[in-house]
C-alpha cells in the first residue's frame, strides 16, 4: 500500500494540498500528515522571521516585541518543558485539522520542529513513505530572495517523488 | 501489443496501439511531433556521453500495464504511422478530438481514461465537455495557453518542418529533434498539423463532469501554468512533479508516479 506523506502548515491552501493528495492516491493509500512547528524565529533587522513551508516570511509589525508563537519566556523547568512541547503540540493540531477537513482515510498526524525541509525529509524516512505530496505558494520576488523555497528544498533533496500541488 | 487502424470521419487512417486485455482502458494522445511510442512508450535518459536518447527504462505505457490497464496510445493525424497530408485544413477545429470519438468507436469502450501530453492535452480538453465516455482526464504538459485569447499558434513552427528552414529559428530545433526520435515521421505533415492547430474556445470547461487532473513537470515553463489552466476546470486538481522539462517530464519518475497513480485511483471509485 502507497504510504504518502503529506507536508502541510498554517495556510488555509494545505487543504488543498491534502485534497489534492487524496485526489491523486485515493483509498489505495495511507495518509501521514506533517506539519513543522514555526519554532525558530529569526531576528532581522529587529523583526522576527519565522519559517513556515514554502512560505517562510511572517514579519512582525515594527517595534512589537519578537516572541517564539506558544510562548512568553518561561520562567521554571516545567514551564520550560511545556513551552518545547507547545509549537509540536500546536502543529499536530493543525495536521489533524486539515486531515479532517480533506476527509483523509485514516490519517496519521505528526508534528516535527527545526527546519522544515530537513523535518519533512525526516518524516519521510521515518515513515517509509513513497511519495511526498507537498504545497507551495505564490511568493513575491523579496521573500524569492530572502528564503529559499521549502518544497524546492525537498525536491532536490528527497529520494523519492515529490508532488507539488498547485 | 496490437497494431490496429481504423478509418476516420473523412477517410484518414488513424493508427493505434492496443495492449488488449480486460483491464480498465487508458486512451494516451501525444504531444506535437511526438507519437504514441516516442512520447509514451520509449523512456529517454542522457547516456555516458550526455546525450540524450532511448534507454531501458519504465515507461508510461509500460506502468499503465504492469498495473492491469489495457494501454491505447493513438498516433495522432499528420505523426508517426497514422494518416498523412501536407494540408493545414485537414487538422483545424475539432479534427483531432473526433479522431478520437473513432477510435473509440472503433474499440467499443464504455468508458477510459484519457491522458493528453501538450498536444494531445489540447485534444482531451475539447473533449471534456462533449465526450461521454470519459471516465477521467488528464491534461499533461500544459497550461491555459491554447484557449481563445491566448493561443498565438503554432504556423511558425509549422513552417520549419514544411520548408526545412530552421537557420531563422534555432528555438525551435528541440522540436525537430523530438520529431527525429521516431523515425517514421513525414516532416511535411507534421508542420501542416501545426499550420492547421486552431485555439480551443473557452467554454470547453463549461460541462465537466469528470475529474481532471492538470500536470506538469517541475522544470516545464513551455505551455503556462498548471494551477493556471486548473482554476478553470470544475474540480480539477493541478500538480507539479519532479525536474524535468517539457521534452523529458514523461520518462520522469515523479512524473510518471503522479500520472500512474492518478489514473489508477480512477479505478478504484468507477
Amino acid at each position: 500500500m502507497t504510504q504518502v506523506l503529506i507536508a502541510v502548515d498554517n495556510s488555509e491552501s494545505s487543504i488543498k494540498t491534502a485534497r489534492i493528495a487524496y485526489a491523486l492516491f485515493g483509498d489505495g493509500a495511507t495518509y501521514t500528515v506533517v506539519n513543522v512547528a514555526d519554532q525558530s524565529p529569526m531576528m532581522w533587522g529587529g523583526d522576527a522571521l519565522v519559517w513556515g513551508i514554502g512560505y517562510p516570511i511572517v514579519m512582525a509589525p515594527s517595534g512589537a516585541p519578537a516572541v517564539a508563537p506558544g510562548g512568553s519566556t518561561p520562567t521554571t523547568d516545567a514551564e520550560a518543558a511545556a513551552a518545547d512541547h507547545a509549537p509540536i503540540d500546536a502543529a499536530i493540531q493543525v495536521a489533524q485539522d486539515i486531515a479532517n477537513e480533506a476527509h483523509l482515510p485514516h490519517p496519521q498526524v505528526v508534528g516535527e520542529v527545526g527546519d522544515p525541509a530537513t523535518a519533512i525529509l525526516n518524516a519521510a524516512h521515518h515513515h517509509e513513505a513513497d511519495v511526498i505530496v507537498i504545497g507551495s505558494h505564490e511568493r513575491s520576488w523579496f521573500s524569492k530572495l530572502l528564503v529559499p523555497s521549502v518544497a524546492g528544498a525537498v525536491m532536490r533533496e528527497a529520494d523519492i517523488p515529490v508532488l507539488i500541488a498547485r | 501489443m496490437l497494431e490496429r487502424t481504423v478509418a476516420s470521419f473523412d477517410g484518414t487512417e488513424l493508427w493505434f496501439s492496443d495492449s488488449d486485455g480486460d483491464g480498465p482502458a487508458v486512451v494516451l494522445l501525444h504531444g506535437a511531433t511526438m507519437t504514441s511510442v516516442s512520447n509514451f512508450d520509449t523512456y529517454f535518459a542522457a547516456g555516458s556521453d550526455g546525450r540524450i536518447g532511448p534507454m531501458p527504462g519504465p515507461t508510461i505505457t509500460s506502468l499503465l500495464r504492469d498495473h492491469g490497464a489495457r494501454v491505447v496510445g493513438i498516433d495522432t493525424r499528420g505523426h508517426g504511422r497514422s494518416g498523412r497530408s501536407g494540408d493545414p485544413e485537414r487538422y483545424r477545429g475539432d479534427t483531432h478530438a473526433r479522431d478520437v470519438g473513432h477510435v473509440l468507436d472503433a474499440l467499443d469502450l464504455a468508458k477510459v481514461d484519457l491522458v493528453g501530453y501538450s498536444m494531445g492535452a489540447i485534444t482531451a480538453a475539447r473533449l471534456l465537455s462533449t465526450e461521454r465516455r470519459l471516465r477521467s482526464v488528464a491534461l499533461c504538459g500544459t497550461g491555459p495557453s491554447f484557449l481563445v485569447g491566448a493561443f498565438t499558434g503554432a504556423s511558425a513552427l509549422g513552417r520549419c518542418f514544411q520548408d526545412n528552414e530552421w537557420a531563422d529559428h534555432p528555438e525551435f530545433k528541440g522540436m525537430r529533434a523530438c520529431a527525429r526520435l521516431d523515425p517514421v515521421h513525414d516532416f511535411d505533415s507534421i508542420g501542416a498539423a501545426m499550420i492547421g492547430m486552431d485555439a480551443v474556445p473557452a467554454d470547453c470547461f463549461a460541462n465537466v463532469q469528470m475529474p481532471v487532473l492538470v500536470l506538469n513537470g517541475g522544470d516545464d515553463d513551455e505551455d503556462g501554468d498548471a494551477a493556471a489552466l486548473a482554476a478553470l476546470i470544475p474540480g480539477a486538481v493541478a500538480v507539479v512533479a519532479g525536474s524535468a522539462d517539457h521534452n523529458m517530464a514523461s520518462s520522469d519518475h515523479d512524473f510518471q508516479t503522479a500520472l500512474v497513480s492518478w489514473v489508477q485511483r480512477q479505478w478504484q471509485t468507477a
